[in-house]
């Protein structure tokens, strides 16, 4: 049923919400963790774990905005669905203007909980994916000598073989050459493909 | 030693009967059978004021006045000619005249003699006048209290010793719709109300016995069945020897009171009400969030039971254990409801046992949410046992939920740290007391003085009511609602209880 790997961390000072999410998680299939103290989430989380994290707006002590500041400031990209009680309306605003990924209101259909729990678990997946895929374009960039970086980033450029081979003072023959190993290092099918790839480190 | 009577000359027999006459505490006339005066005495001279000799030889009607002189030769008369007698042997009442022309009572009686001369006749007379005079005061004192009793505005009704009446008056045959003859044929415990029999039962055999006074607060049953709420006065009412002879009663309507107390009763309990209503308006979000809670936990559970027996993972004893956390959650909803309920609840105050660490408790978990969202804590200091407090437990509830959560916002507005205490204690024999303290800034001495004023009020929104509604609750209960200063500077109140009665260990 899981449609991507990952942990829900639940986190509700309410043991009853935590220990019956965390069981309508597992029903589905979806491995969670549950804590009654934001502190201790905080504590123990790495950015390493993957997942998505279901959270009460409102609790004693910390609140489900100051867990979603401490993980922004760590530049957390774990996904966030807050859930909120009657009445919390400016406060589900106020989480989603600093980027959670949704909000449910108390009492809560099992459905939409698991469908947006899934399709959290899908962004983070995604996310990561991503993550990984740029540290290996970065790998494979780092593993270019100078010249081929230089020719790379004339090619992204726009640059044609022969005017390479004019700009460097070099045979066009070599320039071939150089250019066969960038996409060989690099992984790269095409040109375009090269240069989605080096978008993405620019972005990253 | 007086000598033998024989020693001495025999006394003439005219001389002994002088003597005897003149001794004779008693008036004595002497007169023949014409009526002329053949003797007077010196008590006859003393009560007439005539000396013997005006009067001896004269007609004796002179000492009689108006009718009877006239009549009294024709008495004699009759008496001859008939030989009825008319007060010889009998004796009457009449009335006698002096010298000076005024009549008094006596009491005389007439005997007759014969002599050799021929016959006579002996008065014996006695002033009665003191008698007349003590009879009359006697009667017109009694008229007196007659006229008093039976025109007192208050009933009063007289029995024997064993209850049966004897006598009403005219306010206590309007008072309870019987005649006085009907109320003559009934028994005082009749009138009573038949469960208040038992309380006046020992009252009235220790009135028998004992004599001396009693009062008593009774419920009598009138004519037309209506039930009145009297107090009752009875003293028994004794003999020379101090031996009750008769109960007194004097039975007090008190219905009216009774009536005014039920009313005043009445309008603290709907002014109460109110006051509880407006407090759950105020209240009203977190008690929606305390029911959503275990309402979300519930439909968690159920999905997650239904999926996992959709996916043909089912195990009996998970399924069975995550059908006691519904039962449980389901049963915390209901408790926030059930006390929703009883606080929302209208009706007459209900007086019964009350756990007073319980009752705590039960606000303390209506606050619950506040109390998390505010970031507050509660403090609960609860004696390790408590007396049993009769009363009604809504009211109380009331007055400790208004305490607490006004000590919460008094903290939140001076946005103070640390616990609101609560406390439970029995800080004297006989009395409960429930503390509250915050850790705020306590109250100014001029909004101390006015605090349980009606009306009185330092908040924006609010009516004033709730301190002083508080406050009437605890009167209404004997018991009392204080301020003070507490160690920390902030305020602390104390309702105060009494202790329910202790049961008779029969």
């Amino acid at each position: 049923m899981s449609t991507a790997a990952g942990t829900v961390f639940v986190v509700d000072d309410e043991e009853p919400i935590c220990d019956s999410v965390a069981l309508l998680l597992r029903s589905v299939g979806l491995r969670s963790r549950a804590y009654t103290d934001p502190a201790e989430f905080l504590a123990q989380h790495r950015p390493e774990h993957a997942g998505c994290v279901v959270i009460d707006v409102r609790m004693p002590g910390m609140s489900g905005l100051e867990v979603q500041r401490v993980l922004n400031e760590r530049r957390s990209s774990l996904p966030l669905i807050f859930i909120t009680g009657h009445g919390d309306v400016p406060m589900a605003v106020e989480a989603m203007r600093n980027g959670a990924f949704d909000f449910l209101q108390k009492p809560f259909n099992d459905d939409d909980l698991i469908r947006r729990v899934q399709k959290a678990l899908e962004q983070d997946a995604r996310d990561r994916a991503r993550l990984v895929q740029i540290d290996e374009t970065r790998r494979h960039w780092e593993s270019l000598t100078a010249r081929e970086r230089e020719i790379a980033e004339l090619l992204i450029g726009g640059a044609a073989n022969k005017a390479i081979a004019l700009d460097l003072d070099i045979s066009e023959r070599t320039v071939e050459l150089h250019r066969a190993r960038v996409m060989q290092k690099m992984e790269a099918r095409s040109l375009a493909q090269l240069v989605q790839l080096a978008l993405s480190l620019r972005h990253a | 030693m007086s000598p033998p009577l024989s020693d001495h000359p025999p006394i003439a027999a005219e001389d002994q009967l002088s003597a005897l006459l003149d001794a004779a505490v008693d008036a004595m006339v002497l007169i023949d059978d014409h009526g002329k005066v053949q003797r007077f005495n010196h008590a006859a001279e003393r009560i007439f004021g005539f000396r013997a000799d005006e009067v001896v030889g004269r007609n004796v009607s002179m000492l009689m006045p108006q009718p009877y002189r006239r009549e009294h030769d024709a008495y004699l008369e009759r008496y001859h000619r008939t030989a009825e007698p008319r007060i010889i042997g009998i004796g009457r009442e009449v009335v006698a005249q002096r010298k000076d022309g005024s009549t008094f009572p006596i009491d005389l009686s007439v005997g007759e003699f014969r002599t050799a001369s021929g016959r006579g006749y002996v008065g014996i007379l006695r002033d009665i006048s003191d008698r007349k005079r003590q009879e009359e005061q006697l009667r017109q004192s009694s008229e007196e209290l007659r006229l008093i009793v039976e025109h007192a505005p208050t009933a009063i009704v007289i029995t024997d010793l064993h209850g049966h009446v004897f006598n009403a008056n005219r306010a206590c045959c309007e008072l309870f719709g019987y005649s006085v003859e009907q109320l003559r044929h009934s028994r005082h415990s009749d009138l009573l109300h038949p469960e208040d029999r038992e309380i006046a039962l020992p009252h009235f055999s220790r009135l028998r016995l004992e004599g001396g006074s009693c009062e008593c607060e009774l419920r009598y049953v009138k004519a037309d069945g209506s039930i009145m709420h009297a107090l009752h006065y009875a003293a028994a009412a004794t003999d020379a020897d101090g031996r009750p002879l008769m109960l007194i009663g004097e039975i007090i309507d008190r219905s009216a009171l009774y009536e005014a107390m039920r009313e005043a009763d009445d309008l603290r309990t709907r002014l109460a009400h109110v006051g509880r209503i407006g407090t759950l308006g105020e209240m009203v979000s977190g008690i929606a969030h305390e029911v959503n809670q275990p309402l979300t936990a519930i439909a968690n559970y159920s999905s997650a039971c239904r999926r996992m027996m959709l996916a043909g993972q089912v195990n009996p004893g998970e399924v069975l254990a995550i059908l006691e956390k519904i039962a449980n959650q389901a049963e915390r909803a209901g408790q926030v409801i059930r006390g929703l309920r009883t606080l929302a609840k209208r009706g007459d105050s209900q007086r019964q046992m009350l756990d007073i660490n319980q009752l705590v408790r039960d606000v303390v978990r209506l606050v619950e949410f506040e109390l998390r969202t505010s970031g507050r804590r509660l403090e609960l200091q609860l004696a390790g046992s408590l007396l049993p407090v009769l009363a009604d437990g809504v009211q109380i509830q009331q007055v400790v939920l208004n305490l607490i959560r006004n000590a919460m916002e008094a903290m939140a507005e001076a946005e103070a740290a640390g616990p609101v205490t609560i406390e439970t204690s029995e800080s004297e024999p006989g009395w409960v007391t429930i503390q509250v303290s915050d850790r705020g800034p306590g109250l100014p001495p001029e909004v101390a003085r006015r605090l349980f004023e009606p009306f009185f009020t330092t908040k924006r929104q609010g009516m004033g009511l709730g301190l002083s509604i508080c406050k009437s609750i605890a009167a209404a209960h004997g018991g009392e609602l204080s301020y003070s200063l507490n160690e920390w500077r902030g305020a602390t109140f104390a309702l105060l209880l009494p202790a329910a009665p202790e049961e008779d260990e029969a």
